[in-house]
């Protein structure tokens, strides 16, 4: 049922953003923590499922950093639903998300994990683990309320504790949400290091390799 | 101001079209120091040359004033301590060395700029950028890394400025 429900989702095209839905403020917990306990002598690499904002560049810009910008959440979505591709559901997801020889420090995957298949979730999330070594922290949200957006929000970091997101449409969908324990089962590499309820039924999480 | 007679007394090229009709000819650019009508003084804001929508221009770019690009170029653009604008119609795929760059329009490629890179919502990138300083406007698409160590940056830069050559002979082509 939760994978049909995933399936449903209508295109969506992450480069573009319409002013049509809601924009949320909010502070973040986790993200602040985590970012100022940085050792910042060293570059920090950053993978980014998301597309590339202005002002998430422009916070990551005082620091240094490598980021990687996959923009590839809406991709993700319609990964393994075309039936034509020549390529199987693992080679399209290797294709759509880098892998150098180095690790990343941080993965940025937002909330696409509400958005995506249990099956595509996993192998994902064997995609994620080559990137990362054992400090590696994987960061995002999940969504709590059974009525969400029916596209995945657009996210923007404007300092170490505050983000802003902003919906693409108006558009929601009664789904059953998916928690946390869920998504471990998804993703048996990793483990949900921390996790905390910020604002409107989001929940903020931190996980890290096992 | 630039002054296009002497630029063209300086220049011997063909220009290549656009155009489906045309037939390939291969011709050689001899670029010499670039030649403005102020020559005599350094001032506080050197004008920039331009490459016209008109212009494809296939090789190694190099010169030593800013540079705005509307046409498209292929292979390596390398302006030390200078600027480089993409303007809106213009269409990269090349890496690109200088001081500032900003991209109106499309470029794919490297790009390594000493003080900033600047994407506008216009503008395109693929390909890896080098810079202390990015700013990518809402609505810029991107797809690639961006590098935000300094270090790297003025190491990338300065080798690949000393292993090129201030002349360089390049070769035009039509499509």
């Amino acid at each position: 049922m939760l994978d049909m429900e995933y399936r449903a989702l209508p295109k969506f095209d992450q480069e573009f953003v319409s002013s049509k839905g809601s924009a949320l403020e909010f502070n973040t917990l986790l993200f602040s923590r985590y970012w100022t306990g940085f050792d910042f002598s060293k570059p920090i690499r950053i993978l980014d499922l998301g597309g590339v904002r202005s002002s998430t560049i422009d916070f990551f810009s005082d620091y240094p950093c490598f980021i990687t910008v996959v923009n590839s959440i809406g991709e993700l979505i319609y990964t393994g639903r075309d039936d034509e591709s020549d390529l199987d559901t693992a080679e399209q997801i290797n294709r759509i998300i880098p892998i150098d020889e180095q690790p990343y420090d941080l993965i940025l995957v937002w909330d696409c994990f509400n958005y995506l298949p249990a099956d595509i979730i996993t192998i994902l999330h064997y995609r994620l683990s080559l990137a990362c070594h054992k400090n590696t922290r994987v960061y995002g949200f999940l969504y709590t309320s059974e009525k969400q957006n029916i596209s995945p929000w657009d996210f923007q970091v404007h300092s170490h504790s505050k983000m802003s997101s902003q919906a693409s449409t108006a558009e929601t969908r009664q789904i059953r949400p998916l928690n946390s324990l869920k998504l471990m089962q998804y993703m048996p590499c990793f483990k949900l290091d921390r996790s905390v309820l910020i604002v409107n039924g989001m929940q903020e999480f931190l996980l890290t390799q096992n | 101001m630039l002054d296009m007679n002497e630029i063209k007394r300086n220049v011997t090229t063909t220009l290549t079209k656009i155009g489906q009709s045309h037939k390939a000819e291969e011709v050689t650019i001899n670029i010499d120091k670039p030649v403005t009508s102020n020559t005599s003084k350094e001032t506080k804001s050197k004008p920039l040359a331009m490459i016209g929508p008109s212009i494809h221009f296939k090789g190694e770019l190099t010169g030593e004033e800013g540079l705005i690009i509307d046409g498209s170029i292929e292979g390596t653009i390398n302006l030390k301590g200078n600027s480089l604008i993409v303007g809106e119609n213009g269409r990269i795929l090349a890496d690109v060395f200088a001081n500032t760059i900003k991209v109106d329009g499309y470029l794919k490629g490297e790009l390594h700029g000493v003080e900033k890179v600047h994407i506008s919502r216009n503008g395109e990138v693929k390909g890896n950028i080098f810079s202390p300083r990015v700013i990518i406007e809402d609505g810029a698409k991107f797809k690639g890394s961006i590098d935000m160590t300094s270090k790297v940056i003025e190491q990338s830069v300065n080798s690949n400025i000393s292993t090129g050559s201030e002349v360089k002979e390049s070769t035009l082509k039509s499509a």
